[in-house]
């Protein structure tokens, strides 16, 4: 039988990667190692509540997310709100490599990452999970820990709220020229 | 509408995928596999199997050991043998059968919630000799900032705690954020920890059940097979889209004894896996 820490290892080297890039995008900024490295480490001290009907993979995810809602917490800012990343005076990784300048390289794209952030926190899970993510929708109600049902209508209610958005208009006619949709 | 959703879905898929180095990587599972080295030792011991039970496991050690030995006497005839074995061991029988079968007094949960009751407040009174009063006598009180119980974990035992906060020692209490230590005296981790003035207006007050937020994997009831645990559960504000809710259980084991229901662990839980 697996120990634990062998266990946690072998989840690691399959999933440390989709975690870690869960984490940029929920968190805003690239400076997330510190988080995987908590995530495992939770994870490994928690085995014993995992429950096996969730894959590995979500139930990491899981707690990706709680340990970022936490961090965020902690640092009295609203992820749900946040339109800049963390300034963590205390890191002194290189300023270069700050999510909002990787995100920049593409305006697009960044505009877009903007706006789901601008979303209620409901709406922004799904969003980040189902479509930057591109978890299924059973993988992501295992995540938010709620129905399917709840997970596609938020999901369709949440890209209604993005096309909504003033900014969505001008992002969505200028990627699409041609544009079939109606203004 | 469908192709816009399309459009909108097929944005989101063009997202980039980050990815740490490897040298990252490595050093981070390295650092995993060091902290749950450390762990790894304590968690197996899982506090102390219950006396009961040790009590149990030898009496059926010692049935199994006399049953072979009067075997082996009684070779020659095998079916008084069968008969006989239990007559050696009657003193063991009724032990082990008696304690598995015997339940005491029915669970009462409203006696129990009053009791909880009577608990937070000795608690926001700071009131420590009342609530030594209520503290389990062997097993003492374990206190935890996070749904989490290992071998680690802080436990004051039943006389310790009428001058718990009177201790100037800092005690290792937990890991928070980041894994950084939780090191506090008791009295400050009452205070910010603890926090049960938040719980006078729970908006729930669970007794024998659990809140499907709060421990959605019945972490507990793994751990306290035994207990019956009172949660108190005050639900989160809209500000933080209900995320900064938080709980406190009270854990209960029944006192051989007395049959009275006896705390053995405060342990307050907020979003945490």
């Amino acid at each position: 039988m697996q120990s634990n820490q062998e266990t946690i290892s072998d989840w690691f080297y399959l999933y440390s990667q989709e975690i870690y890039n869960f984490l940029v995008y929920y968190t805003g900024t690239r400076d997330v190692e510190d988080l995987v490295q908590e995530v495992f480490i939770k994870a490994g001290k928690g085995l014993g509540s995992y429950r096996k009907e969730a894959s590995p993979k979500t139930w990491l995810m899981r707690i990706a997310r709680n340990v970022a809602i936490d961090k965020a917490r902690t640092k009295e800012t609203r992820l749900s709100r946040l339109s800049l990343p963390w300034q963590d005076s205390s890191n002194h990784r290189q300023t270069s490599s700050s999510p909002e300048q990787i995100l920049l390289e593409n305006e697009e794209k960044s505009e877009l990452y903007q706006l789901i952030n601008q979303q209620k926190k409901k709406f922004r899970d799904v969003l980040i999970l189902r479509g930057i993510q591109g978890l299924s929708v059973s993988e992501t109600a295992l995540i938010l820990d709620c129905k399917e049902t709840a997970v596609r209508t938020n999901y369709h209610r949440a890209i209604q709220a993005l096309k909504n958005e003033p900014n969505w208009r001008d992002l969505y006619e200028r990627s699409t020229p041609h544009s079939r949709h109606q203004t | 509408m469908n192709d816009q959703h399309h459009t909108a879905d097929t944005k989101l898929d063009a997202f980039p995928t980050y990815r740490m180095s490897e040298s990252a990587q490595h050093r981070i599972h390295q650092n995993v596999m060091k902290a749950l080295e450390q762990q790894a030792p304590k968690q197996k011991l899982t506090r102390g199997i219950s006396p009961r039970i040790t009590a149990g496991l030898i009496a059926i050690a010692a049935l199994f050991i006399l049953t072979i030995l009067s075997l082996n006497m009684l070779q020659t005839s095998p079916n008084t043998a069968i008969e006989t074995p239990p007559a050696p061991t009657e003193p063991t029988v009724p032990i082990v059968s008696g304690e598995d079968e015997e339940e005491p007094e029915p669970f009462d949960p409203a006696a129990l919630e009053q009791r909880a009751n009577a608990i937070l407040q000795a608690l926001d009174r700071r009131d420590m000799a009342t609530l030594a009063g209520y503290v389990h006598e062997e097993k003492g009180l374990l206190l935890s900032p996070y749904l989490s119980v290992s071998d680690s974990t802080v436990r004051f035992s039943q006389p310790e705690i009428a001058t718990l906060l009177d201790d100037e020692a800092t005690y290792l209490w937990g890991y928070g954020e980041a894994n950084t230590d939780i090191r506090t005296t008791p009295a400050e981790y009452f205070e910010q920890h603890l926090q049960v003035e938040r719980f006078f207006e729970a908006d729930e007050v669970l007794v024998d059940t659990t809140s499907p937020e709060s421990d959605p994997t019945n972490y507990l009831s793994s751990v306290f097979p035994d207990a019956k645990v009172v949660e108190f559960y005050t639900a989160g504000t809209e500000q933080y889209s209900g995320l900064d809710w938080r709980s406190l259980h009270m854990v209960f084991e029944q006192e051989e004894a007395s049959g009275e229901w006896r705390l053995i662990a405060l342990i307050n839980n907020l979003f945490t896996p």
